[in-house]
């Protein structure tokens, strides 16, 4: 989840003429991602759980502030906050204690987090060396699929699947070990 | 009379004897001989605990130096070495696996375990309500965590019991690893099996420590910069000693070797020293001996301590030796100067008595090793020295120490009563002094640096393992008992806790509930018909699926039989230590501890706590019962110290049977002793317990010179030899407690700069206030 969150938002905005300057790869696209400073998107997720007969929907607003600074804000059907500052993760739900982990704490998210501020700097090894990915379609609709390498990982995430339209992220699908799936669709607001 | 070689066997057999003691005798280095020999229950606690409680057994380590990755990998490294060394009870580094048995224990016990369970908690509202909640952590962001336990915990008993252990700040984890903040240091806590007051086993379980290091370290070879840092009550214990032992060899051989080249100077004769120094051997031999006798065991300060007590009979060959004439026979000096050795030795044995009544076995050793030490040295002196000595043995002792203070007496003498008026001066600015007269605050005896002291707090701070200060301490009869005192005393705390009075608090049957506690949770699941029917009314209008919760009902349904989780379930886990840092058996039974967290008002929680209607509960404060032990120390020792020193004016009075005489060596003794507290006052601005002791030392060794300087005259050497004696015999005291006086250790610093300052004062102020008289017959 946190994972789809930071790619989702980091994908946001994504300047045109990078990708168009370039061949479609992987490269291109974190060259791009590595040039976003800030960022806001909405999201509405629909979660898919095994335990529940019906799929459960929530919505909300996301923001990105480079480096490190990531806050995802639920408004509907309960108020609650994440916020992803360096490495400390936040949750702060309504009627519960605020929950504050070390993301170092999981060290298979802790492993991705480093995966992903590698893409963010455009280390593409440092990604390849935490996922196995493909890219399908093209620049005007394309799927990356991203599969965990980190055993530790695998045990709470098993696949991720990515979809976007030129530089704008539609949608981020996220599978868990326990076959739960939790889907977010991103919808951009220029400014 | 038995002649010179029968008096010679019997001092070999004596010490022959006395040796045959020694070898039987344990020597110990727990330093619980200095506490108290009777204490009240609170002062029991601490004792306890400082002797072998979890925190006396506390270790934090750290390495730093390295890269990230590197520390990971020597952190794994020394866990598992320390982990198969079995020195450790518990070895910590951050590693999950460590925790394993732990969330084990508690998921197999947790309706067993949690405050949670009463009839009410099962019912189908209570149940409606509870998934009603695993709905909302579903679809937060914690669901991915939680979704795979609320089929067999939709109560979250699991969720409470988790955040409970967690109240303790832990550590960051890298990597499965404990990390400081900035990822500078990989952080270790690991527990010593050997108790607290076991310094050689704790002193091997650093020693495996400092391997497991040097073997880690060697696997990264890249890792040049690497250092390891080791704090915690072991490590200063440890430090302590050694550094004292350090201080004590280093200044003391110093000391010996300047002894010995002044005696060698005076003398010219290597001969003479080795005999100058047979009395003092002897007096050690036997009073090592006799403590041995007395006490079972000998305590390693009262050796290191002794023998610089009774430094004093370095002293009784000097007088001997110098004051006998060229051509003349020891045994006519002896005859001459026996009855004032033989008082001078009474006073210092009489001071020195008071300490036998201490309630402290260490002083009570002292006081007897110092007693015998001095007895037998004097009587060594006084038989076998001589008998030593060949015929005719040619005396070349020297005279020339006399002459500067004898220069320095004449000019002296037309004012010598400064004496009196300095020791009244004295007493007047030691009655001026504001402030305290006596430290009262234990870390002002503490041998550690601020710099260590700085670097253990910072490191508790980072691996949340904080110093708790405040206590409950409730006492039972048995085990059971004190659990189920410390589930009545926690309902009581939770309105504290509640009110902000307290940040948080821990309690022993929060990890071991008492029986009835158990027995009644477990009455408490409903039967399996009951369970089912109340699940599926609280399932109806929520998404949750109806087959999902049947690990649940399945759980329910084995923990409503199994049986009550005892202590040898704790085994081996980190709460099962968490658990005996709070469970203690004692010799009155058990007692249970709750440590308090974040009090900030101590008075108020007291106040509440003497509400709580529980007979014997105590609200303990680790450091005011720290401070409290030291002002009963201090109380007693200066008790004993104005017992001593009454004793000493009796004898002398007794003694000398004249008025003048009493008064030419009680003033100047006393005057010593007051410029000298006078001074220590001004320029430190107060007195530790140490300079007490000091003190006390002074009245010892100075009467000696006062009672030399106040005997007639026509009794004995001429007056220059007796000066020179005397003045020999205060150089080498003023040398050994001078040198003291450069140490690092409050005990040594303290102790010798009274000593050496007091001693040269007596000689001053007895030289002075007797020179007029050293015509006249008194």
């Amino acid at each position: 989840m946190v994972v789809a969150l930071l790619l989702a938002v980091v994908s946001i905005a994504q300047p045109l003429h990078v990708m168009a300057a370039g061949a479609w790869d992987l490269r291109a696209l974190m060259a791009a991602m590595s040039q976003i400073r800030s960022s806001t998107a909405s999201f509405t997720e629909t979660r898919y759980f095994h335990l529940l007969n019906q799929a459960q929907k929530s919505s909300g607003s996301l923001v990105y502030i480079a480096p490190g600074h990531l806050q995802k804000d639920t408004v509907t059907p309960v108020r609650s906050r994440m916020t992803i500052d360096g490495e400390r993760l936040t949750v702060e739900l309504q009627g519960e204690p605020t929950r504050e982990i070390s993301l170092r704490d999981y060290s298979g998210i802790g492993g991705l987090i480093d995966g992903l501020r590698a893409t963010l700097a455009g280390d593409l090894a440092t990604l390849t060396r935490n996922f196995a990915f493909r890219l399908d379609g093209d620049v005007n609709r394309w799927t990356l699929s991203l599969t965990p390498i980190d055993p530790n990982l695998r045990k709470l995430v098993t696949a991720m699947r990515i979809t976007g339209e030129q530089t704008t992220i539609t949608d981020v699908e996220t599978t868990q070990s326990d076959g739960d799936r939790i889907d977010m669709a991103v919808s951009h607001e220029q400014k | 009379m038995i002649g010179r070689r029968g008096i010679i066997v019997l001092w070999i057999i004596g010490l022959a004897l006395s040796g045959a003691v020694i070898v039987n005798t344990r020597f110990s280095t727990d330093m619980s001989a200095f506490l108290p020999r009777s204490p009240s229950p609170a002062e029991r606690v601490l004792v306890d605990q400082l002797r072998e409680g979890v925190a006396s057994r506390l270790l934090l380590l750290a390495i730093e130096g390295a890269a990230p990755d590197d520390l990971g990998a020597m952190s794994r490294s020394m866990a598992d070495q320390l982990r198969a060394s079995g020195a450790f009870g518990i070895v910590n580094n951050g590693d999950p696996s460590a925790f394993e048995r732990d969330r084990d224990l508690l998921w197999r016990n947790r309706y067993l375990l949690s405050p949670a369970v009463t009839p009410e908690h099962f019912t189908g509202a209570a149940l409606h309500e509870a998934l009603e909640g695993d709905l909302r952590l579903l679809n937060s962001d914690l669901g991915m965590l939680v979704s795979q336990i609320i089929p067999a915990d939709p109560t979250g008993e699991m969720r409470q019991l988790l955040a409970r252990i967690g109240t303790e700040a832990q550590p960051e984890t890298s990597d499965g690893v404990w990390m400081s903040p900035d990822h500078h240091r990989a952080l270790l806590m690991v527990q010593t099996l050997a108790p607290g007051f076991d310094l050689g086993g704790q002193d091997q379980a650093l020693d495996r420590i400092e391997m497991a290091f040097r073997t880690a370290r060697g696997a990264v070879p890249e890792a040049t910069e690497v250092r390891l840092i080791e704090t915690g009550p072991p490590v200063f214990a440890v430090r302590t000693r050694d550094r004292m032992k350090q201080d004590v060899r280093r200044l003391s051989a110093i000391a010996s070797l300047l002894v010995a080249a002044i005696l060698l100077l005076a003398y010219r004769s290597a001969r003479m020293l080795v005999l100058a120094m047979l009395p003092v051997l002897t007096g050690v031999i036997a009073g090592v001996a006799m403590v041995g006798l007395g006490f079972g065991f000998v305590h390693g300060i009262t050796l290191g301590f002794g023998v610089t007590l009774i430094g004093e009979a370095v002293d009784y060959a000097i007088y001997l030796f110098t004051q006998t004439e060229r051509g003349s026979e020891p045994a006519t000096t002896l005859k001459m100067i026996w009855p004032t050795l033989r008082l001078g030795m009474l006073t210092s044995v009489c001071g020195f008595s008071a300490m036998l009544f201490s309630s402290f076995v260490g002083f009570a050793q002292l006081g007897l090793f110092t007693i015998v030490g001095l007895v037998v040295a004097l009587a060594m002196t006084r038989w076998v020295l001589p008998a030593l000595l060949p015929p005719r043995f040619p005396f070349r002792g020297s005279t020339y120490f006399a002459s500067p203070l004898l220069v320095f007496t004449r000019v002296m003498s037309p004012i010598r009563i400064a004496v009196p008026a300095l020791g009244v001066l004295a007493c007047v600015a030691i009655g001026l002094h504001t402030g305290p007269y006596w430290e009262e605050q234990i870390d002002s005896m503490s041998p550690l640096s601020l710099a260590e002291r700085t670097l253990d707090e910072q490191l508790r701070r980072e691996t949340g393992a904080p110093d708790v200060r405040y206590f409950l301490v409730a006492t039972a009869s048995d085990r059971d008992q004190a659990l189920a005192a410390s589930e009545r005393i926690a309902r009581h705390l939770d309105p504290l806790v509640a009110a902000g009075k307290l940040a948080g608090f821990d309690f022993p049957a929060a990890w071991l509930p008492s029986m009835a506690t158990q027995k009644m949770r477990q009455a408490a699941l409903p039967p399996p018909d009951t369970l089912s029917a109340a699940l599926a009314s609280a399932i109806a209008g929520t998404p949750f699926r109806e087959d999902v919760f049947k690990p649940f009902l399945a759980d329910i349904a084995t923990a409503a039989h199994q049986p009550m989780l005892r202590r040898q379930d704790l085994d081996n886990t980190n709460l099962g230590l968490r658990l005996d840092s709070m469970l203690l058996s004692a010799s009155h039974g058990w007692v249970a501890l709750l440590p308090l967290r974040g009090v900030t008002n101590p008075s108020a929680v007291s106040a509440a706590v003497a509400g709580f209607n529980e007979p014997g509960l105590l609200f303990l404060d680790l450091r005011t019962e720290s401070d409290h032990l030291l002002g009963a120390y201090l109380h007693e020792a200066l008790t004993l110290s104005v017992v001593g020193a009454m004793a000493v004016l009796v004898l002398l009075a007794i003694s000398l049977r004249s008025t003048r005489r009493f008064v030419a060596v009680s003033v100047p003794l006393a005057a010593a002793v007051a410029c000298t507290a006078a001074l220590l006052l001004t320029i430190s601005h107060v007195l530790s317990i140490f300079n007490l002791f000091g003190l006390l030392l002074v009245v010892a060794v100075g009467s000696n010179y006062c009672l030399f300087f106040a005997r007639p005259a026509s009794a004995g050497s001429p007056r220059h030899r007796v000066v020179a004696s005397i003045v020999l015999a205060n150089l080498c005291t003023v040398i050994g407690f001078g040198l003291l006086s450069f140490s690092r250790f409050p005990v040594l610093h303290g102790i010798g700069e009274t000593v050496s300052c007091g001693a040269f004062l007596c000689l001053l102020f007895a030289a002075v206030t007797n020179e007029s008289d050293k015509e006249a017959e008194i």
